[in-house]
């Protein structure tokens, strides 16, 4: 614990980057045989991801913290050029959905780095006006910094589900942040009232709902991904058919390497996988939360809520997606889905969250004293 | 100070408390889905299961098989079937993505296959949950070439696939369309195409998946098999000369039908069969190859039934009629095998003989030379055709060796052709116990019952070929794709029906009618052609309507072809002379395109 590296978080991240990488290899192989010819084409391009994820993860974690509250601003903005640049030529489309900017070499979907880039703006902002947030002026424009990124994956991506995890990113961040229950529960309305409005705005997310609440009629159209989820579920039983021994990957759940990956490992390895992989998640969460109770800083207390909010949230909603508990959004499940840039952001975070880790608790006392020295250099004069 | 770090301390607890609160929450979620899990197993464990088994072993492809060619004798193709694509639209799909798919779909197509775009709109408008909508059918791979040229390099374009599958296609349009049938739906509906459709037919492959025991998702593929080769007795060039010359009369005299069998008469082979009810198996619902456009517009849905019925029906196999004179050479054939005439003998003729003399159903047979015959040796009843002779001989014949006779010769019964739709004529001919003398007499000259042309021709040929009665047939072999002979036909004997002796004098008879006779029209220059005329007169006897015929062979000594023509109902009347001119017609050319070398004719 010199370290103060959280050893245990790590071990729990890599158990799940080497399960998701196996399970990733197992649900993607027909799919890559059938369009690449190999069957490792995905896992190939995702292990390469994980490794520089891997890399750069270790790097962040040497990070001080310090350092994203003070990049906290030129990140968010990059981010939100990042997001604006999916409409420029460079921008490109994958079934149907302009969310990625092609960079030559490597494909980038900017929504991952918004994410993390919306944590440490909020984070900076609520550092620095925790004080004031009780003002519904202060509050509104730290919950602006949240909104900006929710309307840009929302009408440049057209990507509800990656909208709405934002959003409860940012939510659980001021909601943490001691501010007025009032004001919460405004925010909370307001934004039951914009998906609503949504919803019943564009038409495909509107049968989307529906499928939702009667699966059965849709079950060979719109509704098609979801029953055949359930079935790779139901039919996997509470033991699984054995890894690599899906028949439901074999062209019958659609994008099984991606936001469906959950039902073939309940396939391959039974409920008892899909249980083992929550509560991976649920220990990894219970991790950050450790870190979180032991950290003093405002700043470094936040990074964490953020990303342990990401992805206790996207696990959530995408397993909940698969069993049908929720209308399909179409987000990725978090290590296990195929998706680079996601890794890659995904390991900043949790580097990040590593390096709140590493600070050493503050003496308050030395605090106050380093303060007290800090005022009489200046000449401040304090009344008591 | 005391107080500001007491309220610094109350805002980390409140933050520490409401995290706790959230990551609660978190794993409240989380244990959700937990109870999701299980809940799936246990209520729809087994009904998933079930549904994965299923789709697993239902998932299967369709390849379609081709249908085998008919080809005539010397390999020349009749009918082929040619792989062609069919434009499915399947609407469900575009509407996936629509803004992405429906633009450029419906544009590629307009360019491609010249369909409206708004058309197409419209159609997928109306069928959202449609995969399966036919736009075109029967595309040849150049012209889809372009589009599917164009699907490949724009992956905007979708939910528009071509179906590959095989066009029937009849090389030679009409010709010998009566024999060769048609396909409707994939299948034989009429002729060869009907009758050997078993064999044309090929058996669709298929491409399935199933689970096997190792739960292990298996793919196996059986490859379409493609239908067998049949190839036909019919020539070509036969056929189409023939066509040629009764296509010729019919415009000419305008019978009802103008028909022709050409058969070899050692075998029993068909080499030609037509009749001028033509239809294209191309488009055999077009009647403008029988009918003038005046006649089909005037027609009532009835009356277009009743006449493609009559376009697709093969007179020379299915259509009866009273045969006339050309009989008259079997009768005189049965008095000689059972000796009840000599070769020696004569017969006398007034021109008329009376039946039944002073009862109510007194009746009177006439020649057709009314003023009567006078005296004739044996052959001349032939030459001649004198119905009052050939009367007489039937009488010397009797019943019970006349009715035997007729089924010998294989009247009244199923040549047993391999033609769908034969008629026997069995109800249409008198039997031991209802023959009276006067159908014995009518009979003798051929009146009064009913037989077919294929009857009359395949009796003929064992008339002159030493008395034996072949089966005809119209299929030689049945060959696979591969080209291997797998079944082959050949001639079978089916009876012997009269002597050596008899049919040599017989033929001397027949060569009589055209050097001297009713049918010296139809000699052809060159050769020593023998046959009998005809001239039946049609109902009850009373109205002016004739069938016409010819019967004939050559050459002489070694008959290598028997040529039938008939006419039904032509305008000019009982003129027996233009059968046997077209006969002469017919055998002219077909004789020539054989290489049959000309009868040493001093």
């Amino acid at each position: 614990m010199n370290s103060g590296i959280d050893w245990m978080l790590v071990l729990c991240v890599v158990v799940l980057l080497v399960f998701g990488l196996i399970m990733l290899y197992s649900a993607s192989s027909y799919n890559s045989q059938i369009k690449f010819g190999t069957s490792s084409w995905y896992v190939r391009r995702q292990l390469i991801a994980t490794i520089i994820g891997i890399g750069v993860m270790i790097g962040v974690s040497f990070v001080p913290v310090r350092f994203w509250q003070k990049a906290a601003i030129p990140i968010y903005i990059v981010a939100v050029i990042a997001m604006l640049l999916v409409l420029t030529p460079i921008g490109e489309e994958y079934l149907g959905a302009r969310r990625w900017l092609n960079l030559k070499i490597i494909s980038v979907q900017p929504s991952e780095i918004l994410k993390i880039a919306m944590v440490c703006a909020m984070a900076y902002f609520i550092t620095r006006f925790i004080k004031f947030l009780g003002d519904w002026r202060i509050y509104t424009i730290g919950f602006g910094i949240c909104m900006i990124g929710c309307i840009l994956t929302l009408f440049i991506t057209d990507d509800l589900g990656t909208t709405i995890i934002i959003f409860a990113m940012g939510f659980i961040m001021l909601l943490v942040s001691s501010t007025k229950i009032r004001y919460l529960l405004i925010t909370a309305v307001a934004a039951l009232v914009a998906v609503v409005g949504v919803i019943l705005l564009k038409p495909n997310k509107m049968v989307r709902v529906q499928s939702w609440l009667h699966l059965e009629q849709y079950s060979d159209d719109i509704g098609y991904q979801i029953t055949q989820a359930l079935y790779a579920i139901g039919s996997g039983g509470v033991f699984g058919k054995g890894l690599g021994k899906s028949t439901q990957k074999m062209g019958f759940v659609p994008e099984s390497e991606n936001d469906m990956i959950f039902s073939i490992i309940c396939e391959e390895l039974g409920i008892i996988g899909g249980i083992i992989l929550i509560v991976l998640i649920v220990f990894l969460i219970w991790r950050m939360k450790k870190i979180y109770d032991r950290t003093t800083d405002l700043f470094g207390r936040l990074i964490i809520v953020g990303v342990a909010s990401h992805i206790a949230i996207q696990t959530f909603v995408n397993i909940a997606v698969v069993t049908n508990l929720l209308p399909n959004t179409g987000v990725p499940l978090p290590f296990m889905s195929y998706g680079g840039t996601a890794v890659v952001f995904l390991l900043v975070e949790i580097g990040m969250v590593l390096a709140v880790g590493r600070t050493k608790p503050e003496d308050p006392e030395k605090k106050r004293s380093d303060y007290y020295q800090r005022d009489k250099e200046r000449g401040v004069i304090y009344f008591q | 100070m005391r107080k500001r770090n007491r309220k610094h301390v109350s805002e980390r607890k409140i933050m520490s408390s409401r995290f706790g609160i959230v990551t609660i929450v978190f794993f409240v979620l989380l244990a959700l889905i937990g109870v999701r899990l299980i809940w799936i197993i246990a209520f729809d464990g087994s009904k998933y299961s079930k549904a994965v088994l299923a789709q697993s072993e239902t998932s299967s492809n369709s390849l379609t098989s081709k249908r085998g060619d008919i080809i005539d004798r010397n390999n020349v193709q009749l009918a082929t079937s040619t792989k062609v694509y069919n434009l499915i639209l399947d609407p469900r799909v575009i509407l996936t993505n629509e803004e992405r798919y429906l633009e450029p779909t419906v544009t590629a197509v307009e360019q491609c296959f010249g369909i409206a775009a708004d058309e197409l709109r419209a159609k997928i408008a109306e069928n959202p949950n449609s995969s399966y909508i036919t736009l075109t059918k029967g595309l040849t791979y150049a012209e889809v070439e372009g589009f599917l040229g164009m699907k490949e390099k724009d992956t905007k374009i979708n939910g528009v696939w071509l179906e590959e599958s095989y066009k029937r296609n009849y090389t030679y349009g009409t010709l010998a369309s009566s024999v060769i049938g048609f396909t409707e739906g994939g299948n034989g509906a009429y002729g060869l195409e009907y009758m050997y459709n078993d064999e044309l037919t090929g058996d669709d492959g298929m491409e399935y998946s199933y689970v096997n025991s190792n739960n292990v998702l298996e793919t196996v593929r059986k490859d379409a098999e493609d239908g067998n080769t049949i190839k036909t007795t019919l020539d070509y060039n036969i056929q189409a000369i023939v066509e040629k010359h009764i296509a010729a009369f019919q415009e000419g005299i305008s019978p009802l039908t103008v028909s022709c069998i050409i058969q070899d008469p050692n075998t029993g082979e068909i080499l030609a069969m037509a009749d001028s009810k033509n239809f294209d198996p191309n488009n055999p619902r077009d009647l403008s190859f029988s009918y003038s456009p005046e006649q089909i517009a005037a027609m009532s849905d009835q009356d277009t039934t009743n006449a493609l019925s009559e376009i697709w029906k093969n007179f020379c196999v299915t259509q009866s009629y009273e045969p006339g004179s050309t009989f008259k050479p079997f009768t005189l054939a049965t008095a000689l095998e059972e000796n009840r005439v000599s070769k020696s003998d004569t017969f006398h003729c007034d021109g008329h003989q009376v039946f039944f003399e002073g009862s109510p159903w007194e009746r009177t047979i006439w020649c057709y030379e009314r003023s009567g015959h006078g005296d004739m040796d044996l052959m001349g009843t032939i030459s001649n055709s004198c119905n009052v002779s050939l009367a007489a001989i039937a009488g010397r014949v009797g019943v019970d060796l006349f009715c035997k006779y007729q089924r010998k010769f294989g009247f009244g019964q199923y040549t047993d052709i391999d033609l769908p739709n034969e008629m026997s004529c069995e109800g249409l001919l008198y039997n031991e116990s209802n023959m009276t003398d006067l159908d014995l007499a009518c009979n003798g000259f051929g009146q009064n019952f009913n037989l077919t042309m294929i009857q009359m021709s395949t009796a003929f040929c064992s008339l002159v070929n030493g008395g034996y009665l072949y089966r005809p047939y119209t299929v030689k072999g049945i060959y696979n794709s591969d080209g291997e002979l797998l079944k082959s036909f050949d001639r079978v004997l089916v009876a012997q029906t009269v002597s050596p002796q008899t049919c040599d004098y017989l033929k001397d008879c027949m060569r009589l009618v055209v050097t001297e006779g009713s049918g010296v029209l139809a000699d052809v220059p060159g050769y020593k052609i023998a046959g009998k005329t005809g001239t039946a007169q049609k109902g009850d006897k009373t109205e002016d309507v004739y069938l016409i015929s010819f019967i004939g062979f050559a050459p002489f000594d070694n008959p290598q072809v028997v040529c039938y023509v008939t006419m039904d109902e032509p305008v000019i009347g009982d003129q027996s002379g233009y059968a046997a001119k077209c006969f002469s017609m017919i055998m002219t050319e077909v004789l020539s395109y054989m290489n049959i070398t000309p009868d040493n004719l001093q």
